[in-house]
């Protein structure tokens, strides 16, 4: 074995290749770090900026005898943030288009939900470059550097016919040999992953998890290395390595893209635009339909409302919330419908995964980063459920038109603190 | 007749190329390929100028079916805008899916375009797509390389160069009779498909134009691929060190760099997050003035100014509605604002833009690819072009609503009065077109630059080499 190594390290090339391989793991890690810590970032100075806000909104308030619950739920708005887990940086994801800092407020969700972020998009198209880019493209491609000529590197220097003479057990030999290659190319993966993990003291279940996938994937790699570098006439090394490059091919760009292909064509999605489109069409309509026909409907959900005095004037704040909860009402089936499809376009995804084993990494490391499109609907679930929160809390003030205090404000729900009590509408 | 010997190596090669089998299979692996994914970037094009025809026949439709309103009413009703896309974006589809395509247009706010597929891809969304401009630039040269690689390191190990140099046949003379072997096919390749979308795209704006600065670049690009494999297939002794050299050099110039840049260019100069901005903007409006505050300093002037003109001193008194007069007022601050805002916003992406530019040079794949883009109209300068009519059109639209609301409805009567739908479907709404090819001017000179310089540099590395041989 030690023979083995030296010999291995004497090609200066293959040295290259490994150090590169270090070297680049580093950088992926390194730059998934970078994009995950200006995300962090940016959402604790918006925090910061938030409570400066929210302290002066405070001393405004204070001076008021009486704060129209009205306003607040049209003027406030409140900041939801999608914070990155500890090991987001493995794989950016949707967290690279999806707006980490969002603002809510009390009108309509469906018209606020899906505000865009300001990215530059076309480096949102080019792609982040994250360990799992790193490793779902380029692992391989090491692996085909250093496995594609193993027999026929031996034949081209004229030393094949006797090797085979000499060697007692070929498969002990050819084991060894790549047994040793593969553990180098897994040490210039997993050293400096390790080694971040200790350098930003990250916790460990997520390492095991992530260190089991890439020795698996790269295990995947070198077998199939194995398979067109020891063939019997395997004594052409280009046409081995045009082989195992068009293999590459195949399975991390060809596959992956007739994969989405065919979830698309499989699962078609009703385009958000829609979704926007009715909502103010909804809205609107309310301002020209009888002030009944909003409330009515309304104080079904609601019907411990229903009581309250009714609306006779032109305008009135609670019969507008009411017809703002309508319109996400009405439009619920649809969106539903939409976030039950995503769900199934990932359930296909994983299940693809498993015959497609480029498309199964990123979807792990996806799941081990939450930056999947799951990930985005419980988000999106928890700002709707933050959203209910905040309805529930102004709507006694609005319904029953109970006089507002500077002190009820204290009791506003924000969104950092909901996460421990989901509400179940 | 008697062919030049530059012909001659041509053929020679191409004689090569058709015994050896694989080349050809290669080439006929790529058109499938091809024909894939036109099907499939068709299928995806198809979808997007579905939801914009759907968008825009929507929204005219809500719009005029809109029942007698109040004026301000109609400006919250607002209106939407889909982005228009060209048809070359078959080709290219750049940020189609990543840029959003919606915007929504309202009174006294500024809306981000929504609605990006990419925000809700699962997984196998974040492998790169493959379109017609993705074969041609990362493809064709992964070919190229396999099927050239040996073109005259073969010839070196045979003895053949040496016996050819020993006849007197110069060095430039073979290498560009194996260049134009390598090149044809695949230029004609670019040619077929050009002319196929050429069927597609005609009548489009500016078909001719794009499509030639696109055919242009793939062209360049092209070459300067086929010019490196001859050279770098030159410089080596062996068959083996040569592919491995070349496709180190597709793995830089097509994947990592592009990528990388793209990182850097984030890091280095990163955006501000839209809710930022949002709220930086509502606190410049409140500082230049509120016009609910009766004591505003602001609009204080701004009364007096208008009843001095009109030579009353009350506002009952005024021939026009004061309140329609303030929406407009408030409206011209708040777009002031909001255009400052956005002009900051584009400041910062420039700024991205320029960090890439320093370094494009690193990578004809990513020249290549912005030349794409901005050929096709689905690059940033074209959305950004985009942004700024639909912004153009919402303060139109709304000033028009204003407009009414200052004639046409009476102040003692303001918030119950209902205007006449007519005057909704005489509303100013300028039809969004695709901004053109101009707007990108700088982009396509930089990628024409780097193009040819990366032309240039194989046919260094050639000219020393040759003489050693």
């Amino acid at each position: 074995m030690k023979q083995e190594l030296t010999l291995l390290l004497k090609q200066r090339s293959i040295l290259l290749l490994l150090c590169i391989s270090l070297l680049l793991t580093w950088l992926s890690l390194h730059n998934g770090w970078q994009n995950i810590h200006h995300i962090r970032e940016q959402i604790s100075h918006a925090q910061l900026e938030a409570d400066l806000r929210h302290q002066s909104q405070q001393a405004d308030y204070a001076s008021r005898a009486q704060i129209d619950a009205g306003e607040i739920g049209y003027y406030l708005f409140h900041n939801v943030y999608q914070h990155p887990t500890e090991w987001s940086f493995l794989a950016l994801g949707n967290r690279l288009v999806t707006p980490y800092v969002q603002r809510i407020r009390l009108l309509g969700l469906q018209g606020q939900l899906y505000d865009g972020e300001s990215h530059h998009p076309e480096y949102v198209m080019l792609g982040s470059f994250d360990y799992a880019f790193w490793l779902v493209f380029f692992t391989p491609l090491i692996c085909i550097a250093l496995l594609h000529d193993l027999k026929a590197s031996e034949f081209q220097a004229q030393r094949l016919v006797f090797l085979n003479s000499l060697i007692a057990n070929p498969k002990v030999f050819w084991a060894r040999r790549v047994l040793l290659r593969w553990v180098l190319i897994l040490l210039s993966l997993i050293i400096p992953l390790v080694f971040f993990a200790i350098a930003q003291s990250l916790s460990l279940k997520p390492l095991i998890t992530v260190i089991a996938i890439t020795v698996l994937y790269t295990l995947f790699w070198v077998v199939i290395c194995l398979f067109i570098s020891l063939r019997k006439q395997a004594m052409n090394a280009s046409l081995n390595a045009m082989l195992l490059a068009s293999i590459w091919l195949v399975l991390c760009v060809a596959l992956p893209n007739l994969a989405q292909l065919w979830l698309h064509q499989h699962y078609p999605i009703q385009d958000g635009s829609q979704i926007a489109l009715q909502h103010r069409q909804l809205v609107h309509r309310a301002w020209d339909l009888p002030k009944t026909d909003t409330l009515n409907p309304f104080y079904v959900h609601y019907p411990q409302w229903q009581d309250t005095p009714a609306v006779t004037g032109r305008f009135h704040w609670k019969w507008y919330y009411a017809f703002q909860h309508m319109a996400d009402v009405q439009l619920q089936a649809q969106v539903t419908d939409r976030e039950q499809t995503l769900a199934l376009r990932d359930q296909a995804t994983a299940k693809l995964g498993l015959v497609l084993p480029s498309l199964w990494v990123q979807h792990s490391l996806e799941n081990i980063a939450q930056s999947n499109v799951t990930h985005l609907l419980t988000h999106r679930r928890r700002i709707t459920d933050f959203h209910t929160q905040l309805r529930h809390f102004l709507y006694p003030y609005l319904f029953e038109e109970k006089t507002m205090t500077v002190n009820d404000l204290v009791n506003m729900p924000t969104f950092e603190n909901q996460a421990s009590a989901p509400v179940h509408p | 007749m008697k062919s030049s010997p530059v012909m001659l190596m041509m053929y020679n090669e191409w004689r090569r190329l058709w015994h050896a089998r694989i080349p050809v299979l290669l080439l006929l692996v790529l058109i499938v390929l091809w024909a894939i994914s036109a099907i499939a970037a068709h299928h995806h094009w198809q979808d997007h100028a579905r939801t914009v025809t759907q968008v825009t026949e929507r929204s005219l439709h809500d719009w005029e079916s809109q029942p007698d309103r109040h004026p301000h009413r109609v400006s919250h009703y607002g209106d939407f805008v889909a982005r228009p896309i060209h048809p070359l974006s078959v080709i290219e589809p750049g940020i189609l899916d990543q840029s959003g395509h919606l915007v929504y247009l309202e009174g006294h706010r500024l809306n981000s375009a929504n609605f990006n597929p990419a925000t809700e891809a699962t997984s196998a969304g974040r492998f790169p797509i493959i379109t017609p401009a993705m074969i041609v630039q990362w493809l064709m040269p992964l070919f190229l390389i396999m099927i050239g690689y040996a073109t005259i390191t073969g010839e070196k190990i045979g003895g053949t160069l040496a016996f050819m140099r020993g006849n007197g046949m110069p060095a430039w003379k073979i290498a560009a009779g194996k260049w134009l072997a390598l090149f044809i096919p695949l230029a004609i390749l670019l040619l077929a498909q050009a002319l196929l979308v050429l069927f597609w795209i005609w009548g489009s704006e500016q078909a001719l134009v794009r499509l030639s600065t696109m055919l242009l670049g793939q062209s360049l690009y092209i070459a300067g691929w086929c010019l490196l494999v001859v050279a770098i297939s030159w410089s080596n002794q062996q068959l083996h060190s040569g592919l491995l050299a070349l496709l180190l050099c597709w793995v830089c110039v097509c994947i990592i760099f592009p990528r990388g840049l793209a990182n850097v260019a984030q890091i280095m100069h990163p955006t501000q997050p839209r809710t930022e901005a949002e709220y930086h903007a509502e606190i410049k409006l409140k500082a230049i003035g509120d016009s609910h505050n009766p004591d505003d300093p602001h609009f204080a002037t701004f009364k007096s100014n208008l009843l001095k003109a009109h030579g009353v001193d009350r506002i009952e008194d005024l021939p026009l509605n004061y309140n329609g007069l303030l929406m407009q007022e408030g409206e011209r601050l708040t777009t002031v604002v909001y255009r400052e805002q956005q002009a900051l916003h584009e400041q910062q992406l420039a700024k991205q833009n320029a960090t890439i530019r320093q370094w494009l040079w690193l990578s004809p794949a990513l020249a290549l690819q912005c030349l794409q883009m901005a050929s096709s109209g689905s690059d940033l300068t074209h959305h950004l072009a985009f942004i700024r009519q639909a912004e153009d059109r919402r303060y139109r639209l709304i000033q028009y609503l204003n407009q009414i609301h200052t004639h046409q409805v009476q102040r003692h009567d303001d918030k119950n009065t209902r205007v006449s739908a007519d005057f909704w479907k005489k509303a100013p709404r300028p039809t969004i077109s695709l901004a053109a090819l101009d707007v990108s001017q700088t982009a396509i000179i930089t990628s024409i630059a780097v193009l040819l310089a990366w032309i240039l540099l194989p046919l260094l590395l050639l000219s020393k080499t040759m003489h050693r041989t």
